[in-house]
């Protein structure tokens, strides 16, 4: 009965409506350029393929400017990422282990 | 035109949960589409993955199968991490999601969740014979009148609907995670996560609904692909993300239906 049902489209007084999630960001109200969120996004793009000279100094002129705010704040948190990551996987390989032990008993 | 729509809205909103571009993308051109009857198909295959290793790790018990098992659990949780991320609070995303990975991802956390399935439900069959069965049916049950809620709009997601369930299930994975601390430490678990009163049985009841209210997010991700043309990778994304909320329902409602046996 699920699978029969998840066949199915969704009513239009589901997918009709203004307040939907914009899951895949096609939403009518997401292009506000203005937006820190915005600049950062855009340089974690990468830089459009070029093959001209004329084109790659264009690029290069262009990359000072799209250096995002947060970009310090990442580069600090990065370490503490690592111990963060670090801490995480001996807190998995412990809980693992118990677990092991546990069905072994 | 922002290819990063989700994460500009979604990052003034302050939401962990989609606050990348995890999301971000509608196929190309010429690409091929996500659709209804693909993500279907997937949900399918993985929950047939599942009931194949829960079927191994139920039936066959010894030591190398407790090492398979074990391996196969690690391999789940690094595959569901590697898809749709790990955030820290404070920190921000430790690892970021990528939805690409969902093709590969995917068979991999069903198979290894699978073997914890098998070996809970074991555990459980053991002490209250049958109730395996009544889990099962009743996942379903709920998940098919979740589905019929969603379908029919009886029940309508929003941006209000989906913080306050993020709220509520961080919430739940909080619980857990100091329980997991204080277990650690002091050898016992939360009263209220082992207590057959009616604190507990009303605290599994409410986890029971949250995990249910999550499915109508994993079924408005799919319908939405399928509606805009999303890349096929996100069929196996939502089919991912639905088989991880059913196995979570599942565990709930066995954790609740031993509660009330044993009362």
């Amino acid at each position: 009965m699920f699978f029969y049902l998840l066949r199915f489209k969704a009513s239009a007084k589901q997918t009709n409506r203004d307040n939907r999630i914009d899951w895949l960001g096609a939403g009518p109200e997401v292009h506000d350029s203005k937006t820190p969120a915005d600049q950062s996004a855009n340089v974690d793009k990468p830089a459009p393929e070029v093959h001209g000279l004329e084109d790659r100094s264009q690029d290069q002129r262009a990359r000072p400017k799209a250096m995002p705010s947060s970009a310090p704040v990442e580069a600090s948190s990065s370490r503490i990422n690592k111990w963060l990551i670090a801490a995480g996987v001996v807190l998995v390989v412990v809980v693992l282990l118990s677990f092991y032990e546990n069905t072994n008993s | 035109m922002s290819r990063h729509a989700a994460l500009d809205r979604f990052g003034r909103s302050g939401n962990p949960l989609i606050r990348s571009d995890a999301f971000d993308s509608t196929a190309t051109l010429g690409a091929e589409k996500m659709t209804l009857q693909g993500a279907v198909n997937k949900t399918s295959m993985l929950l047939a993955m599942t009931v194949l290793t829960a079927g191994l790790s139920w039936n066959i018990q010894s030591p190398s199968m407790g090492l398979i098992s074990t391996l196969g659990i690690a391999a789940a949780l690094i595959a569901a991490i590697a898809t749709f991320g790990f955030y820290f609070f404070f920190v921000g995303w430790i690892v970021k999601p990528r939805p690409h990975l969902a093709p590969k991802t995917a068979p991999i956390y069903a198979l290894g969740m699978g073997f914890a399935v098998g070996l809970i439900s074991r555990t459980f069959e053991a002490q209250f014979p049958g109730i395996v069965l009544e889990a099962v049916s009743l996942t379903f049950f709920v998940a098919a009148s979740m589905l019929l809620a969603y379908k029919t709009g009886i029940i309508k997601p929003d941006r209000n609907f989906m913080l306050m369930l993020f709220a509520a299930t961080m919430g739940v994975v909080l619980t857990y995670l100091a329980n997991l601390i204080y277990m650690l430490v002091t050898g016992n678990v939360f009263f209220v996560l082992t207590d057959n009163g009616w604190m507990g049985i009303g605290f599994s009841l409410l986890v029971v609904a949250i995990a249910a209210l999550n499915l109508v997010l994993d079924f408005d991700i799919i319908e939405q692909g399928a509606e805009r043309g999303a890349p096929k990778y996100i069929e196996w994304f939502g089919a991912m993300a639905l088989v991880m909320t059913l196995i979570w329902l599942y565990i709930e409602i066995l954790r609740l239906l031993a509660k009330l046996r044993s009362r």
